[in-house]
């Protein structure tokens, strides 16, 4: 008779190095992958009924997942990296988009445990620190046992593949080191209503009164991440401060827009983000 | 699986299912009543220990993750000379605890004046986030904490 699921025996790894972990991984076949403590278990692989083991892997001990490096070009951060380790070291260093982000997935007490690897990977958490993440330009490296790869983490979910395939772990992530003049961060959450928080950012660069470059995206509960590129380029070589006319024209193309491509957005949800748009657009003014 | 951690300042070994709380491990099997299990996610703060220093919530810890840690809970700062200066900065700003919150928000206050030379009340705030309880007024504690880190500044300083 097949085992019941939860009857059956857990076996746990807490491999020292990376190479422990993928050989670990590489000799399960199937297993639980704890980024941190809360929340962030993925489960990877066939999970066989008939197997007598299961396998919990947590791969938070190996120090080499556990670090924050910076050089000219970029910022390395490991995937098992606590939050206030991130927000402690690099105080000065990370984007500030981003550091809102981390400050704002939880109290203190719970940032000494999520790691940032647990905050991309798990879908309830995923909303502040992915959407601000995919604007700016990180990888993620992902190693398996015979195979290393660098993927943008807009490439990680997009609906089709799972985020992880059997036998991957994320090492580490990349950010690019770049100073950008604007940086919008707005969170709207519903305590009441989980399918209610939203996120918002925005980074724009300016030079000589025009905007050179804009991003922004917006998240809500981890599932849809809006990306605009066309509101982006008609962003882009704006001359700044915007007119009154120009502001009107750009929420009523975004509003068109956003209405036709994300019908699963409430619309309270819409018309929040059209109001944070619009609080974007007014950011970009060097008067404010 | 046998696990072995400090636990204020003494090294243990237990065996266990690594899938435990620690909280759990902490009430049950070493007596250790100043851990409140509440909400068991983490939430609420009843539960706070320090883990290699810092404030964690042991209800959503497991014990496979405590291997090699040093984990203190409020009986080993109950000795030290640091809690009798804070327990007489509360009495002087009027500030009492309930019984139920007490041992966490003590622990997270003995980090944060640890961590932090100025306190400032966003600071403050933000630190006591995570130790959530209505019993006591956050103007009073806040006083308290300052009057606190005062005390213990001019003792470091003394000893210099």
């Amino acid at each position: 008779m097949p085992a019941n699921k939860f009857e059956r025996k857990k076996i746990y790894y807490t491999p020292d190095s990376i190479y422990a972990l993928l050989y670990d991984m590489h000799d399960s076949k199937s297993y639980t992958l704890c980024f941190d403590d809360i929340n962030s278990i993925k489960i990877c692989g066939k999970d066989n009924d008939d197997d007598a083991e299961y396998t919990v892997i947590y791969p938070g001990f190996i120090k080499n997942l556990n670090n924050i490096k910076r050089n000219e070009n970029y910022l390395e951060i490991g995937s098992e990296t606590i939050i206030n380790d991130i927000l402690k070291k690099g105080r000065n260093i990370i984007p500030r988009i981003l550091a809102k982000a981390l400050e704002n997935t939880g109290p203190p007490n719970l940032r000494n445990i999520l790691t940032i690897g647990g905050l991309i990977f798990s879908p309830e958490k995923r909303n502040k620190v992915y959407t601000a993440l995919s604007l700016l330009n990180t990888k993620i490296e992902i190693r398996s046992y015979n195979s290393r790869k660098w993927l943008f983490i807009p490439q990680l979910f997009n609906h089709e593949t799972p985020a992880i395939k059997p036998k991957e772990v994320p090492v580490k992530i990349r950010i690019p080191v770049n100073n950008y003049e604007i940086e919008y961060y707005k969170e709207i959450s519903d305590i009441y209503q989980k399918g209610t928080e939203l996120c918002f950012c925005g980074i724009a660069s300016v030079s000589k009164h025009s905007i050179t470059m804009c991003k922004f995206a917006a998240g809500n509960w981890g599932q849809d991440i809006l990306r605009e590129k066309e509101i982006e380029a008609l962003l882009t070589e704006q001359k700044i401060p915007f007119s009154e006319k120009e502001k009107i024209r750009m929420v009523k193309e975004f509003a068109e827009l956003f209405k036709k491509k994300y019908i699963n957005f409430f619309p309270y949800e819409q018309k929040i983000l059209i109001n944070l748009f619009t609080d974007f657009i007014e950011s970009c003014n060097p008067n404010l | 699986m046998i696990i072995k951690f400090t636990l204020n300042h003494k090294s243990v070994s237990i065996d266990t299912d690594p899938g435990r709380k620690l909280a759990e491990v902490l009430r049950n099997e070493f007596n250790l009543l100043s851990v409140k299990e509440n909400c068991v996610t983490g939430r609420c703060g009843a539960c706070t220990v320090l883990k290699n220093n810092l404030p964690v919530p042991a209800c959503a810890i497991s014990m496979f993750t405590v291997k090699n840690c040093v984990i203190s809970t409020f009986e080993e700062i109950a000795e030290t000379k640091k809690y009798n200066i804070m327990k007489e900065a509360f009495a002087a700003a009027g500030c009492s605890f309930c019984d139920f919150c007490f041992h966490g928000k003590m622990l997270t206050i003995y980090s944060l004046l640890d961590s932090y030379d100025e306190l400032t009340d966003p600071v403050i705030y933000k630190a006591l986030s995570g130790n959530v309880c209505s019993c006591s007024d956050f103007d009073s504690i806040v006083k308290g904490i300052k009057i606190a880190s005062i005390a213990i500044r001019r003792i470091k300083h003394a000893r210099k």
